[in-house]
């Protein structure tokens, strides 16, 4: 998608902390996408004049569009490493970064929870458990020792491609590097996690104890299903964290559920998709990397934000505009029969007081008026036919009727090429 | 079969002007592949250089098998209704078509899923035991080591300082216990051709017999087995413009009586008496089951493709693009070339930078989203080649005839600009 104006520009009239005029001076991508003429961003008003620039347009052209004497010395030098966001090649991006940028991220974030505010990053120990990395210079795909699999005190759990198909071996080594390494937190993909102590429940693993102090999931949208299962298993405070790797973080829940904005070196735009719906894209000024500072770069994702016209009216920042749960892609959203979108979130917190029976599910559009809903169960059982009346009641709601729902009951549901799992497709 | 011409002006564009002239062969054949035509997202002329890998398929290969789905679906050698007719002869004449393509009998010619499966059938009809010795050089990929290596003893031979198998060691590599010399003929990582013919010389003379797999040497020269005077030989249809699945094991015939079959099936048996089973011979006592149909009619379409084209012209062609490909890449000094280029080399080029540290697999993944070029990275499934020395993966660009100069300095311009990623 080619950059936009956006029409509705955000009521932001403080001065911005950062100049970002000299941060992205030199930057032939900026030069290019302004013809020369880089406005002057004097306030986060100023923002406003600024174009909105998807993911594909900053990913192009890497890296000579970000190349700077700056980024060039820090090259030669060696003091960058790289990442590459997941997706397929239409749409990934090679991101560019100084060296062990992640942990500043952790340490800028993690202070907007007052529990994790204490963890000591580089020294306390953490577990990830998500997609297991591998590149060139890591793979902890297959049989990777434990020890290889420690960097700064985190400990990376998982080495197998497809979460299915861990074995109870799997699982138990899992559990003994749990034990072994004692983190105080663990950071997971949260369909990783319900599957991970799912399968512990079904092989009869015992998972350790002392418990983690406390969770994050990330790396993907976290379902109401897995919260709900993680939660009654693991009793510790469990709190959703989102961002991406050219973004690092945005958002941390608080105790009571609330998302608080992490909002070090970074500004969140709240823009319209369907405002009578309370849908919004996230948009975000990040400069958080030095060698690629993000100026309204649209995510892709939505979110809901109830009452969303009035608060963004009121409030002087997006930034301080609550925001009630992420929603995924823009791109994943289908059409209720009304017109109506149906976002990936809104589906979510409609069918998860349906039943708790469910552990993973997907959702496919097949036709109109004929839709499956394939799901992973609980227990070893079918849902029941009052479960599946209630989810058929609440599927019919949201995509509107005449409307035909099929259940099929699966041993699995197979990740996306990304490692991340679908739940409208 | 008909050939859809897809010309268009991306191709012109993607041809360099000097080449256009002197080149007919490049220009006239980039428009059979749909992937060379195709709109690509970068921007820039999506530029394939993984042959190695597998080759792109023209659009008589892409034809062949839709129109076995399209036209005339039917089991091969089983029935007489009137599609089964067509299918008959078209397997048939497929078969005879590859016989003389490669210069071999077509009771010799056995069709296979590919050419690992053609070594593992191998593998299986010599009947091996543990002590049994078989010899194969350190450039084997891994299909050419492991079914060996799963069943006998293997010794394993190195290189000499030009990059090909040391012809005196394999020599004295052979004992009474060897009972096969097992070599590629042109390495898919070094791109080395490999001094075959005297190999099996000398293999002969001891009384051995030679399996040569020439997965990466089919459709890129002339090859003769009965020039050669090889045992065996495989190779892939997939890396020769054909379909993925379908491969060939050639095995003389005179040493057909020698062996058993090994695998059971329907399609192998002329009959069953009271329990007592009468094989058929030639390749179907080696083939059970209804085989890859579509596939290996595609293949027959690939090979003719290759015919129309010839070999000799080919050859000149990749021939052209080695020497041109070598001029340009080798000029990067920030670049290692960590195997020697032998005299007789393929357009298959294995670098890496001299850093130990670069990340391969970011720097291949940037020539393909920016610079929209297919490499491949990492050891080619040949890390006994990299183990022995002390190479940690490399990016490989291995070229073919549809490939152009200009699709080279791509590469060489995209390198340029990454230039500060690998210093
Ligand atoms: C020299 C060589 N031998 C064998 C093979 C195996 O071929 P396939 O994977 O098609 O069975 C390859 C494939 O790269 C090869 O290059």
């Amino acid at each position: 998608m080619s950059p936009s104006v956006l029409r509705t520009a955000p009521r932001q009239v403080d001065g911005l902390k950062w100049d970002i005029n000299s941060l992205i001076d030199g930057i032939p991508l900026y030069k290019l996408l302004y013809g020369g003429r880089i406005p002057t961003f004097r306030s986060s008003a100023d923002l406003a004049s600024a174009l909105i620039v998807d993911k594909s347009y900053f990913a192009r052209g890497f890296p000579s569009n970000w190349m700077t004497p700056r980024l060039h010395a820090a090259l030669t030098a060696r003091q960058v490493e790289f990442a590459t966001t997941s997706g397929t090649t239409s749409d990934r991006m090679q991101v560019i970064r100084k060296k062990d940028w992640w942990q500043d991220e952790y340490r800028r974030t993690y202070r907007y929870n007052p529990r994790m505010v204490d963890f000591e990053v580089g020294t306390d120990h953490k577990a990830l458990l998500t997609t297991a990395i591998c590149s060139n210079t890591v793979c902890y795909l297959e049989q990777a020792p434990y020890d290889d699999r420690i960097l700064n005190n985190a400990l990376y759990l998982n080495t197998t491609a497809d979460p299915n198909q861990w074995r109870k071996s799997d699982l138990e080594r899992m559990c003994g590097e749990i034990a072994r390494f004692q983190p105080i937190y663990i950071d997971a993909d949260p369909a990783y996690l319900t599957l991970f102590l799912h399968l512990c429940a079904v092989h009869g693993v015992t998972v350790p104890y002392p418990l983690p102090r406390y969770i994050t999931l990330s790396y993907e949208m976290t379902t109401q299903f897995c919260r709900r299962y993680i939660q009654a298993r693991w009793p510790v405070p469990t709190y959703d964290l989102y961002g991406a790797t050219e973004i690092g973080y945005l958002y941390l829940q608080a105790d009571d559920g609330t998302l608080t904005r992490s909002r070090d070196l970074s500004l969140v735009e709240l823009a319209p998709y369907n405002v009578e719906h309370d849908l919004y894209y996230l948009i975000v000024t990040s400069v958080k990397n030095e060698y690629m500072p993000l100026i309204r770069y649209r995510i892709g994702d939505l979110v809901k934000v109830p009452g969303g016209r009035d608060h963004i009216a009121a409030k002087s920042s997006h930034d301080d505009v609550p925001i009630a749960y992420f929603c995924g892609r823009a791109g994943d959203v289908r059409r209720a029969k009304s017109g109506r979108p149906i976002t990936a979130g809104d589906v979510d917190h409609a069918l998860s007081p349906a039943t708790d029976q469910v552990l993973l599910y997907q959702i496919t559009v097949l036709a109109d008026d004929e839709i499956v809903f394939r799901y992973v169960p609980v227990s070893d059982q079918e849902l029941s036919r009052g479960d599946r009346e209630t989810l058929t009641q609440c599927l019919v709601d949201i995509f509107g009727s005449p409307c035909h729902i099929r259940f099929t009951r699966e041993r699995a549901i197979a990740p996306e090429i990304s490692g991340k799992f679908a739940t409208l497709k | 079969m008909m050939q859809t011409r897809l010309s268009g002006p991306t191709i012109a564009a993607n041809v360099d002007p000097a080449e256009r002239q002197s080149k007919p062969l490049t220009t006239s054949v980039r428009g059979d592949f749909p992937l060379l035509i195709r709109e690509s997202t970068t921007g820039r002329p999506s530029v394939y250089l993984d042959n190695a890998a597998t080759t792109l398929k023209p659009q008589p290969v892409i034809d062949a098998i839709s129109a076995y789905y399209r036209e005339y679906t039917s089991n091969v050698g089983r029935a007489n209704h009137q599609f089964a007719e067509i299918v008959n002869a078209k397997f048939e004449s497929c078969r005879e078509n590859v016989a003389s393509f490669m210069g071999a009998k077509k009771r010799e010619v056995i069709f296979t899923s590919g050419c690992t499966d053609s070594i593992n059938l191998a593998s299986m009809l010599l009947n091996l035991e543990r002590d049994d010795e078989v010899v194969v050089s350190i450039l084997e990929h891994h299909s050419n080591y492991l079914p060996w290596q799963s069943r006998a003893r293997v010794k394993t031979v190195l290189t000499d300082g030009t990059g090909v198998i040391d012809l005196d060691r394999l020599r004295d590599a052979i004992t009474p216990r060897t009972r096969l010399v097992a070599l590629t003929y042109l390495s898919n990582v070094t791109g080395n051709v490999q001094p075959v013919r005297e190999a099996i010389r000398i293999a002969r003379e001891r009384g051995v017999l030679v399996f040569i797999d020439a997965a990466q040497a089919m459709g890129h020269f002339p090859v003769d087995v009965t020039e050669l005077g090889c045992d065996f030989l495989a190779f892939s249809a997939h890396k020769m413009l054909g379909p993925t699945g379908v491969g060939v094991l050639y095995i003389r015939e005179d040493l057909h009586r020698h062996l058993r079959p090994v695998r059971y099936g329907g399609g192998m048996v002329s009959n069953i008496k009271h329990g007592a089973v009468t094989y058929r011979d030639g390749p179907a006592m080696f083939e059970a089951g209804t085989p890859n149909i579509e596939g290996i009619l595609a293949f027959g379409a690939a090979v003719s493709y290759i015919q129309r084209l010839g070999l000799p012209a080919i050859a000149q062609r990749l021939n052209e693009l080695e020497q041109y490909g070598w001029k340009q890449l080798s000029q990067f000094e920030e670049l290692i070339f960590p195997f020697p280029r032998h005299a007789d080399h393929a357009a298959i080029f294995t670098f890496r930078p001299r850093s130990e540290t670069c990340d391969l697999s970011f720097l291949v993944q940037i020539l393909s989203d920016t610079y929209g070029i297919a490499l491949n990275q990492g050891y080619q499934c040949s890390q006994p080649l990299y183990e022995w020395r002390g190479v940690r993966g490399a990016i490989r660009t291995s070229l073919y005839f549809y490939n152009t100069f200009s699709e080279i300095d791509q590469l060489v311009d995209g390198l340029r600009e990454l230039r500060p990623f690998f210093a």
